[in-house]
């Protein structure tokens, strides 16, 4: 299938709509700070609207904007003032109290546990997709899912509820 | 509810600000909109350099200054050169073109290069636009977009044209990587013992072998923060020392220095909480 700029054959408008709240998503699981996460979402999707790269499918731009997600994610961490970055606060509100506690404490992993849970419960990537888009092993993905995990239990009390 | 259709059910619930979509677009035109004014700028000012150069040339060539421009050459000036070069062009331009024509066809040739320079230096720019956009993105010198879109039409697979678009690795300075670990960092300076092998900025990193301890496995990437390049290590072993090298210990970073063909190789371990070594800062000093 030959390479075409995502202009010519994806919607740009289409795309945007579709993986907005992906992006916004994934952003607020990394900064846990919804301002930030909208800073990376604008920038995210201005570098799509601005790149020339060409995408192969709809699923290769799904792939690009999630890696350009997580490094625009890093970039900030760097960054002096996201130091005075807290904790996600209680702003978010949910429909069920098991919805509420699951979502913050995921937000209480550290940051690298807090992007392989995402991936791989929200956007069901496999430990091999997530490996790619990180560009680390396999190995090292199944490492951080266990110790997330484990983490998980602690945080929410045993987790057995939520088959831990 | 297990976990997963919890988190799923949570994530759903939240939704971006849609404004942030038009924002989006303004953002996005406005920064072609400067790109434009830019081009206009740079290209109205190559145009109109162009045709000064075009007519004062062609007013020497009226005057019969020729020599002048000759003499500058002996002075060695490089510009004189050019301009020597671009009259003797004219010249010839002017045998064949009768006198009261040739400023016009001059100058339509001159606009016509400048147009074509300015095409030139637009595309020029865009490239080296998302080159920066490109390193902004992966904060590492790897590759290029020109290398990138060789490698694609190469018809290079999926998973290499992903590589080159996106950064394999963030580079960290120790202090950055500090800030970003922050209170996590518990540390035990431990240095993976096959490194001896390892090939870093093409020199070997050697590592003295007594006193190794199996402590830990695990995979490590390693990053040159001067050359942000990086390295992945297969741990198999972690000794606690190693002779000869100095163990340092500040704000809770352990780092070791190993001296090898007068080049200093410092690597800095960290230790997160959960007992991981997480990842290793190597600099290279001289």
């Amino acid at each position: 299938m030959p390479k075409t700029d995502c202009a010519d054959v994806f919607d740009a408008d289409a795309i945007i709509e579709k993986y907005f709240d992906t992006v916004y998503r994934l952003a607020l699981s990394q900064t846990r700070d919804t301002h930030k996460a909208d800073d990376i979402v604008q920038d995210v999707f201005v570098r799509f609207m601005k790149t020339d790269k060409k995408f192969e499918s709809e699923e290769h731009i799904k792939a690009w904007l999630i890696r350009v997600t997580i490094n625009c994610c890093k970039s900030m961490y760097t960054s002096s003032w996201f130091k005075k970055t807290v904790p996600l606060s209680d702003e978010l509100t949910f429909e069920l109290p098991e919805e509420h506690d699951v979502y913050y404490a995921v937000a209480k992993l550290p940051q690298k546990y807090r992007t392989v849970i995402h991936l791989f419960y929200y956007e069901d990537l496999s430990v091999n997709q997530i490996s790619k888009y990180l560009d680390t092993k396999e190995s090292t993905v199944k490492s951080q899912l266990h110790r997330a995990r484990e983490m998980l239990k602690n945080i929410l009390g045993g987790g057995t509820e939520y088959g831990f | 509810m297990d976990f997963k259709e919890a988190y799923k059910n949570a994530n759903n619930s939240i939704h971006a600000d849609r404004a942030l979509i038009d924002r989006i677009y303004i953002k996005a035109q406005q920064q072609k909109k400067t790109k434009v004014i830019n081009y206009s700028i740079f290209g109205s000012l190559a145009a109109a350099a162009a045709v000064f150069v075009l007519v004062f040339n062609a007013i020497n060539m009226g005057s019969g200054k020729i020599n002048g421009g000759e003499t500058y050459v002996a002075h060695g000036d490089l510009k004189a050169r050019v301009a020597t070069e671009e009259i003797k062009t004219a010249e010839k331009t002017e045998k064949n073109v009768p006198n009261d024509t040739a400023d016009l066809t001059l100058k339509q040739e001159q606009n016509s290069k400048a147009a074509v320079e300015s095409t030139d230096i637009k595309t020029e720019t865009v490239q080296e636009d998302v080159r920066y956009d490109t390193f902004n993105t992966t904060s590492s010198a790897v590759g290029s977009l020109s290398g990138a879109s060789d490698i694609a039409m190469a018809g290079i697979e999926y998973e290499e044209s992903m590589e080159d678009a996106f950064s394999p690795y963030e580079s960290y300075t120790a202090n950055e990587y500090y800030d970003y670990i922050g209170s996590d960092v518990i540390s035990v300076a431990k240095i993976p013992s096959d490194m001896k092998f390892e090939k870093f900025n093409g020199a070997d990193i050697t590592k003295d072998e007594n006193g190794s301890i199996i402590a830990d496995t695990g995979t490590f990437i390693a990053y040159d923060a001067l050359k942000e390049k990086s390295i992945t290590i297969e741990v198999t072993k972690i000794p606690q020392m190693t002779r000869g090298a100095a163990l340092n210990d500040t704000d809770g970073l352990k780092t070791v220095q190993i001296v090898k063909d007068d080049l200093i190789y410092t690597i800095t371990a960290f230790n997160v909480t959960d007992g991981e070594i997480d990842e290793l800062v190597a600099s290279l000093q001289q």
